[in-house]
């Protein structure tokens, strides 16, 4: 704190005397002569000493200037085995975002002269001589949390990255894959293993790994409407068997693409000696149909060889499958706990191609399925 | 008018590098910022730059005169950063984080439509530092991708490799099968292709590392990091991790350069000036990025035996934060810059074009080792001629092992014998005696006009005669790791540094040496040193006693300074300011080496000591002795006896403890950081005839003479207690175990006695307490003994009746208290 000259001893009659004279932020802007002058700002109002910088730079003159220099320069008088850094073109060991030099002033760096501070300073004096030290480098460019934003504007938006867990208790996504299209929809992919782990509707994506030294996970910004079979789903595609009972199809990711106003992921199908037979091209957008909304996939096939029974992995939940009324359409209906459901049509047309270069689509829509009547609706949407 | 022109240019300005290579900077659009991660053009001279930002950015007229004239685009977005970019063909390949990947525009609109997976067949974990790189390509098509290893909390300074092939340089064929082609790399940042195809690739210091290097790349080879090893056959292929901190037993490859530290502290890329001349007279020659001083470095290659090595010069400074160099058709050198997370010479992104003037530099054209010396050719011919004595020749050594990187180690002058320089003055023969193979040399080359007169050679071989096993980066054992070298130490300074100590006259200020006057100190406030500047000032004299000890401290002599350290008040370690006796053991050895450097510097000493020892009539048996006495790292005296006691010994006859005792009264002298260890077990003989110690939960109830010990860890900022006497559930005599600095008084303080005010302990490393608690008529006694040494001692007014002990381990919250080995035993119930 600063000292007042002795009529003024509360910051309170300081802002009386304020509203009528001027002379009171001069007496309390000035320190009287028994203090030291330091670096550190005074507030005309209330007095108090902003010292975060200057607390800063007299702990690293204490602790630090004796093998970084003065002025950070690396001329300390100490001698050491090597030359001790310079911080005056911002450069550190480990990076110089905050968390790193913090990371380097508590912990020392292993074996060489630079010791650890644990023991001799606080986390508040670590946290100020961290800050004056790198102050004293250039001015960086960091990107403003605005500018990590990414939107998907007229053109839809492929985006490779890191992703966190989709949900609690689920693995990390390190090369996760975000499908962006026009109408607010985020598909969200395990690339590694080509899973859709689940569908967001909103805003795209926030870049994070612009900030710091990169390698941070993305942050996907839509809220989940979907979390397909928890997060966690199997393989999508099963052959069937000519002993019974399916077998999983490995997937191998091929390439992303934007055409047709759609983000397209293509893959490859790997038989059982992980050999290719066959590619598929997916993309997804949104859905709404008789008082329902979702999702729709649409998976064409590339070479599929004939007479290849080829299934899509249906959600590990109890279904039942319902007639929509005379559509001649049947469609799974999965119960939700909270008294939703969600349903899955799907269609095969056959395209002038033939059947090697079929387009399947699956519908995914979400609503009420406890009352007769809301099915009903979507019998008539679908017709 | 032509004469005094003529004058003029004879007195030309000294050279300067922007006279031959000058330097611009291309203008991103508004608000972009361009971290650049690879560039290359397309054959109509389109530059392409892919970004950390996972951009690729599409520039037209990129070598226009006006670089403001060059045009951005975005030409693919959503990139997992982008840290290599190569055309082939007019085909783009990217190297993302975590895929190599072509990029195709389908509809010719210039904006990638497809991103087509080549492969993505190496490890990731997350770990934010598992970046990956490219992208030369060889003959046949195949690409070279190398990946970082990553590094964790709380040892951040091992890297690891967690997942498959990190810390590795693939090898991609064309139909995308990927295959590992060498190992043991650590921060891989930078590939580059010769023109005799010839992979190399770039290193950061670090573990394992101990400069930044080139190396030159060949299948099967290891460069040196152990944690790439986790992926090879000895481990199970992943089954299981090397150690982090021995040197790996696998046949090493050297670095064809060493750079030295100075010169390159984040090498980028490096890059082959194909430019057919455009650039200067250095065709062929490899061209390095180097972020943190924001240059480009020129290197110069040969085979020795077989063997790739070479020179470095430094080639053009004050660019930017260099990360990528490349060429561009019209012979331009493009820079691309970024350092968000590492700090560098601005500008810290974008791209600059280096061009040649035309106008040929004085400098080193290439460099061939001899057997006994260089073979030097210059780009012009010598104005003036060198003699032997402007050439210096400084051979350096490195420590190889898991600290992060080494300092030139083992420095010392080649002697060169003589010069030769040839009739048409464009070449010089260095000749030199005892050149050796396994180190580097500094070489300077003064009196020549070079514009870089300094060149550093890395000596794996000889041109001839038998190779050398012997590195330049050589095993040393590890240093000691951090956590195991502080049990058992007690800090005697810190805190309140006088508390321990007798100190008249001392003072706990901020030193440095007076310039105007180096026999004297400059003080100002702060807590660097204790100094013996107050008048009259007395010994620096600790309260305890102590037999058998490792020290440690920190001195710093003044001009004339004169002071000495005595053990047990009456053995001498001289500190005075002479090269030749500081440090020396008086009435025992001088130092073997010379490690004194001189007035106004700090050293830190460590070493043992041990106290002599009598027989039970009194007779001296083993006189004092010293060991291992290290100044800054060296050992200065092996093993020392200390026979009668010297000048300034104080304490009359010899005894078997004695106090630490700084000489304050004979000249200036700057300490810091006092610390000791007990070598042998201070067990202090007990009263009578001690019963067995039982564990504390033995102990029962009704507890009046007793000792009670065990092996505590008090967390940072922890407060706990030891309630050495409970009755009817009140604690009337604690014993603090305190890490705040803000309760009564640091651990080994009795609560509402004198307070100690020394910090002994650090907190998180464990450490031995026994405190000893024993009526006498009048007073309880409580001695208290940390690490072995007695630290406290006590009477209560008044003895105390008896009563419970008890732990009390969180007083402060948050507080970890580990307790172990809690024992108790009685003297008396």
């Amino acid at each position: 704190m600063a000292m007042f000259a002795p009529s003024f001893r509360s910051p309170l009659s300081c802002v009386a005397l304020l509203l009528f004279s001027a002379s009171c932020s001069d007496q309390a802007a000035e320190p009287t002569k028994t203090e030291e002058s330091n670096a550190s700002t005074t507030s005309a109002v209330t007095g108090s000493v902003t010292a975060d910088v200057s607390e800063g730079a007299k702990i690293y003159q204490a602790q630090c200037a004796l093998c970084h220099g003065e002025n950070g320069d690396g001329k300390g008088i100490v001698v050491l085995d090597r030359p001790a850094r310079s911080f005056l073109e911002g450069a550190f060991s480990f990076g110089n975002t905050t968390a790193a030099v913090t990371r380097t002033v508590t912990n020392g760096i292993g074996g060489t002269p630079m010791p650890g501070f644990a023991s001799v300073l606080n986390e508040t004096e670590i946290i100020a001589v961290v800050d004056y030290v790198i102050s004293l480098g250039p001015e960086q460019d960091i990107p403003m949390e605005s500018a990590t934003l990414l939107q998907v504007m007229d053109r839809p938006v492929v985006v490779r990255g890191g992703l966190g867990p989709i949900a609690e208790g689920l693995p990390t996504i390190p090369r996760g894959l975000l499908l962006g299209g026009t109408d607010g929809l985020t598909f969200q992919y395990d690339a590694e293993t080509v899973r859709l782990l689940g569908v967001r509707q909103g805003e795209f994506v926030k870049r994070k790994d612009w900030e710091n030294r990169g390698g941070d996970f993305l942050e996907p910004l839509g809220t989940l409407i979907h979390l397909v079979d928890g997060g966690d789903p199997n393989t999508m595609w099963q052959l069937g068997s000519l002993l019974g009972g399916n077998m999983d199809v490995k997937l191998k990711m091929v390439a992303t693409e934007v055409s047709n106003d759609k983000a397209w992921l293509e893959y490859a199908l790997l038989d059982g000696n992980g050999k290719e037979f066959m590619r598929m091209r997916e993309s997804g957008s949104a859905l709404s149909m008789g008082g329902w909304s979702g999702y729709r996939r649409v998976f064409q096939s590339i070479n599929r060889p004939p007479g290849l029974t080829l299934t899509f992995r249906e959600p590990q939940l109890n279904g039942r499958t319902v007639e929509l009324g005379d559509s001649g359409r049947t469609a799974q209906v999965f119960e939700q706990k909270d008294g939703t459901a969600f349903i899955m049509m799907s269609t095969m047309d056959i395209v002038a191609d033939g059947e090697a270069n079929a387009t399947q689509t699956i519908d995914f829509l979400f609503g009420r399925a406890d009352t007769p009547e809301t099915l009903a609706e979507l019998a008539e949407a679908v017709q | 008018m032509i004469p005094i022109l003529l004058i003029l240019a004879g007195l030309a300005a000294p050279q300067q590098e922007s006279d031959y290579y000058t330097v611009d900077y291309l203008t991103p659009p508004d608000g972009e910022v361009l971290e650049v991660g690879g560039m290359d053009f397309l054959s109509d001279g389109t530059l392409l730059v892919s970004t950390r930002r996972g951009r690729v950015w599409w520039v037209d007229q990129a070598l226009a005169e006006d670089p403001a004239e060059a045009k951005f685009h975005i030409f693919a977005e959503g990139l997992h950063e982008g840290l290599g970019l190569k055309v082939v063909d007019d085909r783009i390949y990217v190297m993302q984080r975590g895929e190599l990947s072509q990029l195709i525009d389908l509809d010719g609109d210039r904006i990638c439509d497809r991103i087509e997976v080549v492969s993505q067949d190496w490890g990731m974990s997350g770990n934010y530092h598992e970046f990956a790189f490219g992208l030369p390509q060889d003959e046949e098509g195949n690409f070279y991708i190398s990946t970082n290893v990553g590094f964790w909390s709380p040892e951040w300074w091992h890297g690891i490799s967690k997942v498959k092939y990190r810390g590795w340089i693939l090898k991609v064929a064309p139909d995308g099968k990927t295959t590992p082609f060498a190992s043991g790399v650590r921060s891989p940042a930078g590939l580059g292709m010769d023109t005799e195809g010839r992979l190399y690739y770039t290193d950061n210091q670090g573990d394992w590392m101990p400069s930044c290097g080139i190396f030159h790349v060949q299948e099967g080879d290891f460069f040196g990091h152990p944690a790439s090893q986790r992926w090879t056959r000895k481990y199970g292929y992943g089954k299981r991790a090397p150690s982090s901190i021995e040197p790996p037993d696998v046949e090493r490859t050297p670095p064809a350069i060493w750079l030295p530290y100075e010169w390159s502290r984040s090498t980028g890329n490096l890059v082959p000036d194909t430019s057919g001349g455009k650039f200067g007279p250095f065709q062929d020659q490899m061209f390095v990025a180097e972020l943190t001083n924001g240059l480009v470095l020129r290197t110069m290659f040969e085979e020795v035996q077989g063997q790739v090595q070479g020179a470095a010069v430094l080639f053009r400074q004050k660019v930017g934060s260099a990360f990528r160099v490349q060429f561009a058709p019209d012979g331009t050198l493009f820079t691309g810059f970024t350092n968000r997370g590492w700090g560098g010479l601005g500008p810290g992104n974008g791209i600059s074009r280096m061009r040649w003037t035309g106008k040929v530099p004085m400098e080193f054209d290439n460099i061939h080792l001899l057997q006994d010396g260089f073979e030097l050719s210059f780009t012009k011919p010598l104005e003036t001629v060198p003699t032997a004595e402007q050439v210096s020749m400084m051979a350096y050594d490195y420590n190889w092992w898991w600290d992060y990187g080494s300092p030139q180690m083992n420095e010392h002058q080649v002697q060169v014998s003589g010069v030769e320089v040839a009739e048409d003055r464009m070449s010089m023969i260095v000749r030199c005696e005892d050149l050796e193979a396994g180190w580097a040399v500094r070489v300077k080359v003064d009196g020549a006009g070079l514009l870089h007169n300094e060149f550093d050679y890395t000596i794996n071989q000889l041109p001839e005669g038998p190779k050398t096993t012997k590195q330049i980066a050589v095993k040393v054992e590890p240093p000691d790791l951090k956590a195991a070298g502080d049990e058992g130490w007690l800090t005697l300074t810190w805190q309140d540094p006088f508390d321990a100590w007798e100190a008249d006259g001392w003072n706990l200020v901020d030193v440095a040496l007076d310039s105007a006057d180096p026999s004297k100190f400059v003080e100002t406030p702060g807590n660097g040193a204790l100094v013996n500047s107050g008048g009259r000032a007395a010994d620096f004299r600790s309260k305890m006693e102590f037999g058998d000890i490792e020290f440690r401290f920190n001195v710093m002599l003044p001009k004339g300074g004169d002071s000495g350290l005595f053990f047990m008040d009456r053995y001498e370690l001289q500190l005075i300011d002479d090269p030749g006796g500081c440090f020396a053991v008086l009435g025992g050895k001088g130092p073997r080496a010379q490690t004194y450097r001189g007035p106004g510097e700090w050293h830190t000493v460590t070493g043992r000591f041990f106290a002599p020892r009598f027989n039970n009539n009194g007779k001296k048996i083993t006189n004092a002795k010293f060991e291992q006495i290290t100044v800054d790292g060296v050992m200065v005296i092996g093993a020392t006896e200390v026979g009668e006691t010297t000048g300034g010994a104080h304490g009359g006859n010899e005894a078997a403890t004695g106090p630490l005792r700084f000489q304050g009264a004979a000249g200036l002298v700057a300490l810091g950081d006092v610390r000791v260890r007990l070598i042998a077990d201070g067990e202090a003989t007990a009263e009578g005839v001690p019963e067995k110690w039982l564990p504390l939960a033995d102990a029962g109830d009704s507890v009046l003479d007793y000792e009670l010990r065990g092996r505590f860890t008090l967390s940072d900022a922890g407060s706990a207690a030891i309630d050495l006497r409970v009755i009817n559930e009140e604690p009337i005599l604690s014993l603090l175990l305190d890490d705040t600095g803000t309760s009564e008084g640091r651990t080994g303080t009795i609560a509402g006695y004198a307070p100690i005010k020394t910090q002994f302990l650090q907190p998180g490393v464990p450490y031995q307490l026994k405190v000893r608690v024993v009526n006498l008529v009048e007073s309880t006694n409580i001695m208290v003994w940390l690490n072995g040494v007695l630290v406290n001692q006590i009477d209560t007014n008044g003895p105390l009746p008896p009563g419970n002990v008890q732990l009390r381990p969180e007083i402060a919250p948050g507080t970890e208290l580990v307790a172990e080995d809690l024992e108790v035993r009685f003297l008396r119930k």
